[in-house]
């Protein structure tokens, strides 16, 4: 649904994006995700035809955003990092400007702002004017106006940024319910927001794209090996000399607070077995194991840094 | 067609409601005009627009700056330039919203020169020629004014700055066809001549049609639309 294909975007000799290149299928929710400056909004703009990349091309659907520009855009609803807002217009208003803007039938377009307004719960604040409402209301304003339209596919750029915790959860979910048909692109930097949303993260650093792929796939590359965790009812140092003698075992700590022993190992199979079984006969009694992913936090560090 | 008559309308809108900056414009150009004929026609007891246009462009080339000061500078503080250019409409239609808008605001403005046209009617003998040719220069002056104010509204970073330089852009085509009294060549005369609109208002006051003069405005009111257009989407911050 979206090819971006070898898009750079060049000031002067400072490369903004240098050479990304990535595709989304209809029905994907991607986080976007890279340190502040890494090229993140600039490839937004890219994709929404609002900049136009030095070189390489963008498509939507099957057409490509420089050359049918207005096929294209009206296939993409765009929350811009701050919100395209006309002060004095009443929610309203605006909502039926933008919508009949991205080429929403005059016919339909009531249907289309009731639908609009029920979704982001903006009911009450329908006829008042836009100068008037809060910052998360203004977002949620944004939010709104992205999906008027009924787009195909949605381009949010910090979504969720100044909403409270209620709303934060209603405007996912309501990302969630959209990306089971739609296409969206969501860039952010709460990184447990990208963790519960997103079935693949794109990771760019300094204008690139440093990894790519579902959370799962990057969390197992990124890692050398399994984190096991392991909690022991009568701990002792022995029981620590006892885990180094296991075959596969690269590092361990302790953690005095929660009582519980992390170890690093090889991507050895059934090494599981082979620490519960070795801690048993050793005469422990173990509490709990298992196996713990990498957080994004962890994955998000380890490819930032790398570069 | 309808994306532009869209964009005209919400600026239309929001040049009337968001504040009451439009009406005090208003309302201080009628009176300077209904005094500038009031001078010019009632007192001196001739039936002709040309005192009135022959001097109204003076106080036009403060007004329009400041009226259109607001367009683009506005669109691009509330990031809307952004919307705009990410929806299924071009430039070029962006740009005739605006334009269209401003012309329909302008035609506001100069509506009470109906009222004077129906006085000298009624009180003398104006020449049907001469008056419907002034009225082309009335109109042509504005919508060339209008497109230098949107201009330098699209490549100003605030409101202020847009009115200020509109308005010195304006002033110095003015003065510069004070080189009449200058000691140089006839040839550098005439050439500074065309560039000032002065002397082209003043034909169509006389009633002289000129092709010549109607080319001055369409085509530097092209010129300046277009360079506005090409300019949209470079981002000055």
């Amino acid at each position: 649904m979206i090819k971006v294909i070898n898009v750079t975007k060049e000031y002067g000799k400072f490369k903004a994006v240098d050479n990304i290149s990535f595709e989304m299928e209809k029905g994907e929710i991607v986080g976007f995700l890279g340190p502040n400056g890494a090229g993140k909004t600039t490839t937004m703009r890219i994709i929404t035809g609002y900049f136009l990349p030095t070189s390489g091309d963008v498509f939507i659907g099957e057409h490509n955003i420089e050359e049918e520009p207005d096929v294209a855009k009206a296939l993409i609803g765009y929350l811009p990092e701050n919100p395209p807002l006309y002060p004095e217009m009443p929610v309203n208003d605006y909502l039926k400007f933008v919508g009949l803007l991205k080429g929403v039938n005059k016919k339909e377009i009531n249907k289309a702002v009731n639908y609009v307004i029920e979704k982001t719960s903006l009911g009450e604040k329908r006829y008042a004017k836009i100068k008037t409402l809060s910052k998360g209301l203004k977002q949620r304003v944004g939010i709104a106006a992205a999906i008027i339209h009924d787009p195909e596919v949605l381009i949010l750029d910090e979504p969720t940024i100044g909403l409270d915790p209620l709303q934060i959860i209603e405007i996912r979910n309501l990302i969630k319910e959209i990306g089971k048909e739609k296409t969206i692109l969501l860039s952010s930097h709460i990184l447990a927001e990208v963790q519960e949303v997103c079935d693949k993260v794109i990771i760019i650093n300094k204008g690139r794209i440093v990894a790519k792929d579902s959370k799962e796939n990057l969390a197992k590359k990124a890692s050398s090996g399994k984190r096991i965790i392991l909690k022991i009812k009568n701990f002792d140092q022995n029981c620590l000399n006892v885990l180094q003698s296991i075959n596969g075992v690269q590092n361990y700590f302790y953690d005095e607070k929660t009582n519980e022993i992390l170890i690093l190992t090889e991507d050895r199979e059934n090494i599981e077995n082979d620490i519960s079984k070795l801690i048993i006969e050793n005469g422990y009694s173990l509490m709990s194991i298992r196996e713990e992913e990498m957080s994004l936090e962890e994955i998000f560090a380890k490819y930032v840094k790398e570069e | 067609m309808n994306k532009i008559i869209l964009i005209a309308n919400r600026e239309t809108n929001s040049l009337f409601k968001n504040s009451i900056m439009a009406y005090i414009l208003l309302f201080l150009y009628y009176i300077i005009s209904s005094f500038l004929f009031y001078s010019f026609v009632v007192i001196t007891n001739r039936a002709e627009l040309v005192g009135l246009l022959g001097n109204i462009y003076v106080v036009l080339m403060f007004f329009i700056p400041v009226l259109t000061s607001r367009s683009f500078v506005d669109e691009k503080k509330n990031n809307t330039l952004e919307l705009l250019l990410t929806s299924p409409v071009s430039k070029l239609q962006i740009f005739l919203g605006k334009f269209l808008s401003y012309i329909f605001f302008y035609l506001i403005m100069i509506l009470p020169t109906l009222i004077f046209i129906i006085f000298m009617f009624s009180f003398g003998k104006p020449q049907v020629g001469v008056l419907i040719s002034s009225l082309i220069g009335y109109l042509l002056i504005g919508i060339f004014f209008i497109s230098i104010g949107l201009f330098f509204s699209s490549i100003s970073p605030n409101q202020v700055i847009a009115a200020l330089v509109g308005i010195m852009f304006l002033l110095f085509l003015l003065l510069i066809s004070w080189i009449e009294n200058a000691q140089v060549s006839y040839n550098i005369k005439n050439i500074i001549k065309e560039i000032s609109y002065i002397s082209h208002v003043d034909s169509f006051n006389k009633g002289l049609l000129d092709f010549k003069d109607l080319l001055y405005f369409v085509f530097y009111t092209f010129f300046f639309s277009f360079i506005t257009i090409e300019t949209l989407d470079i981002k000055n911050g």
